[in-house]
């Protein structure tokens, strides 16, 4: 009897184990392209977008007859927002998949860079902000899409100033994002003239935010500015306004979610918010008529651009490889191709069908290339970080606008 | 896929030793710790600490080498253990869960929020990992003897604790506290030397994590991952048997490890929902076994010294 049962256990296990070994052995013709991004928990509604501008790039890019011919595909894992998970996803993609590219991670670049950089696998994170991705130690094959904090910390703070009010709080996430944007935003606020009363920090997930309402009220501050995520960030707002605490809010690209208007009704008229992006780029106007014409609804939450332009210069860099190279160290080979695709100098092509297929015509011609990408100009420099501009978003009758692009000033 | 399921096999290892702590406690003390996450989180947090290159953004720079740090791991969970014992240990089977729910709660939050202690949320990088310059892709097998090694060993430690006198003496209180009383034996502190001692144990697992993973944040120790899953191994295991829970460590860690896999099958629109599906598969496993199997895979393991063995 107890043979019989540890003889059942192990046959599930190796009945698992196989499963692993059939899932491995897949995908030989194709080229892929990792995906690993948030799927499930607070940060959800931004990962299935993303999710979304990957598949629109890989279908861009397989219209256009795919990098060196081929056909892309995209092998999609919930990276979570616990790191534990984290590492498990990417030694997924990593180990068993065997992908050279990933379009990821939404957050903790760190844990994922010392998994990846000593196998040779390119990381583009959409969304990883904070200052200190820029100083990982990655062997230059951890890139990012998006701005650092820093830019956006400052422009946030400029904003408040200008919309006319002299006193601010903040309630922040409690969490790697959260808080150099609150300090970054109140520090410039102070030094244009306004005062920063208080920044509390809120841990995510809570049923009630009143005790940090409290706090961040005290004194009367003129406008709440909320490094928040949507789901709390949603929750604050209804007890801010219920309770009388605030009736003026500033957003980051945390609550860049139409739900945030969707769900609290019309007292969030006339809100501004910041995120990074761009607005006024015919590139940014090309993407987003793709992708309304694809999934029928604009972007839902914000990011989807750095994302597209993730997955697209990996795919502009695979076909701009040496195919030996290639076939020797694939994540090598994307590595060193991706400055050359992306930067200057080259002719500029933008992001949509007809843009990318020129791109890959060009490549297959041998001519240097320069993709201006729907978040930004995508040009890395030596720490594989890009400037671009930071977007000023509004939400006017329920839905939620963009207004103006900001362009930082380099140091 | 050697090295993922090289990966897959340490990670198994590591909460094999928390299982096992938490088998005696529960298995065969009968103390329902549902705090075993937070003796987990505090070894992982020492062994950082005590191991950790000066700096600024939290307390360290102690530079106490790899094995050595394994002991601080112990006995700073072990010590808070012994603290925790005073009050709670006056409780008996739900309230002292409940209490010791609530502590890993508090200790989770002081943990998340402390920053000059545990640099907060941002967790702690760069932790040493032993010989890992000499070997960044081979790592994992590694780290495999290292984490596998003691597991081994631990297993028989215990194997050997809960057959020694003082073993009995244990599992004698959880069937009848009074009648250990009456044989002159005071309970409250044997059930505190097994607390202190399973706490201690899952602290050197956390130790282990950190310098496998090389770097620790609070999320690592959500009540999900921390102490849900370790008691969801020993109860499909079966508690009170040290080979049972083995077998349902690798079980359920397999389970989830490959659920990850099921999700190459899903559908297109079904694959964004994958991360609730397997939270969903683990809670079914749970049901499972509580309604087909309540005392485990393997059940409680009869202990009978050799010289009663009719043979």
């Amino acid at each position: 009897m107890k043979n019989l049962k540890i003889g059942i256990v192990i046959f599930v296990l190796i009945a698992f184990l196989a499963s692993f070994a059939a899932v491995a052995q897949e995908k030989q013709e194709k080229l892929t392209l990792g995906a690993l991004l948030i799927m499930s928990g607070p940060l959800a509604s931004f990962g299935e977008t993303e999710y979304n501008a990957v598949n629109l790039a890989k279908e861009h890019l397989n219209e256009a007859g795919g990098p060196q011919g081929k056909e892309l595909v995209v092998d999609l894992v919930d990276s979570t927002t616990n790191p534990s998970n984290l590492r498990d996803a990417t030694k997924k993609l990593v180990n068993v998949k065997k992908v050279p590219a990933i379009v990821g991670p939404n957050i903790r670049s760190d844990v994922v860079v010392s998994i990846t950089a000593p196998n040779h696998v390119v990381t583009i994170s959409p969304t990883n902000t904070p200052e200190w991705v820029t100083r990982l130690d990655d062997d230059d094959y951890n890139f990012r899409t998006t701005v650092s904090d820093k830019i956006q910390g400052q422009i946030l703070g400029k904003l408040a100033w200008e919309r006319g009010f002299k006193t601010a709080s903040s309630i922040y996430v409690n969490d790697p994002y959260g808080g150099p944007l609150s300090n970054i935003a109140c520090d410039t606020f102070e030094e244009l003239g306004g005062e920063c009363m208080a920044e509390v920090a809120y841990n995510p997930g809570k049923a009630s935010y009143k005790m940090e309402l409290l706090m961040a009220s005290r004194g009367n501050p003129d406008v709440l500015i909320m490094p928040a995520y949507v789901e709390d960030g949603i929750t604050i707002i209804r007890e801010a306004i219920a309770g009388e605490y605030f009736d003026q809010f500033l957003f980051t690209d945390g609550m860049f979610a139409q739900k945030i208007a969707d769900e609290t009704g019309d007292v969030l008229n006339d809100m501004y918010g910041t995120s990074p992006g761009t607005s006024e780029s015919p590139s940014y106007n090309l993407y987003h008529e793709a992708f309304r014409g694809k999934y029928g609804h604009e972007p839902k939450a914000g990011f989807s651009e750095q994302a597209y332009d993730a997955a697209i210069v990996i795919g502009l860099a695979m076909a701009a490889s040496d195919p030996d190279a290639y076939e020797e160290d694939p994540g090598k080979a994307i590595r060193d191709n991706l400055r050359s695709v992306a930067n200057p100098p080259g002719e500029k092509v933008t992001a949509g069908a007809e843009s990318i297929k020129k791109a890959l015509e060009l490549i297959e011609a041998g001519e240097d290339i320069n993709y201006e990408g729907a978040a930004g100009s995508v040009d890395f420099d030596e720490n594989g970080d890009v400037i671009s501009g930071i977007l000023i978003w509004k939400i006017e009758d329920g839905k939620i606008k963009t207004v103006r692009t900001e362009i930082p000033e380099r140091e | 896929m050697l090295s993922y399921i090289a990966s897959y096999l340490v990670m198994a290892s590591i909460y094999g030793i928390i299982a096992l702590a938490l088998n005696f406690q529960w298995g065969f003390s009968g103390l329902m710790n549902f705090g075993i996450g937070a003796s987990y989180m505090l070894g992982a947090y020492s062994a950082a600490l005590l191991s950790s290159a000066p700096t600024a953004e939290h307390l360290g720079g102690f530079g106490v080498p790899f094995p050595l740090d394994l002991v601080g791991a112990a006995i700073i969970p072990g010590f808070i253990a012994f603290l925790i014992g005073f009050p709670a240990l006056k409780l008996k089977g739900g309230p002292f869960a409940i209490a010791t729910l609530a502590i890993h709660e508090i200790i989770y939050l002081i943990v998340h929020n402390e920053m000059w202690l545990t640099n907060g949320v941002w967790g702690i990088r760069d932790i040493s990992r032993p010989l890992y310059s000499q070997m960044p892709q081979q790592y994992d097998f590694f780290y495999l003897l290292i984490a596998g090694g003691m597991l081994i060993g631990f297993y028989f430690f215990f194997q050997k604790a809960v057959r020694s006198p003082w073993g009995r003496v244990i599992r004698g209180i959880k069937v009848d506290e009074d009648m250990a009383l009456m044989s002159g034996k005071y309970a409250w502190s044997y059930k505190m030397q097994s607390f202190v001692l399973g706490s201690a144990i899952a602290g050197i697992a956390g130790g282990l994590f950190v310098h496998y993973t090389g770097f620790v944040s609070p999320t690592n120790f959500t009540p999900l991952m921390a102490t849900f899953i370790v008691w969801l191994m020993v109860m499909v295991g079966g508690s009170g048997n040290n080979r049972g829970v083995l077998v349902g460590t690798f079980f359920v860690w397999g389970v989830w490890t490959g659920s990850e896999f099921l999700t190459d099958f899903f559908p297109g629109s079904m694959e964004t929902r994958a991360g609730f599906m397997r939270m969903f598969l683990m809670g079914i496993i749970l049901l499972i076994v509580i309604i087909t199997r309540p005392q485990g895979i393997f059940g409680k393991e009869k202990i009978i010294p050799k010289y009663l063995r009719s043979e």
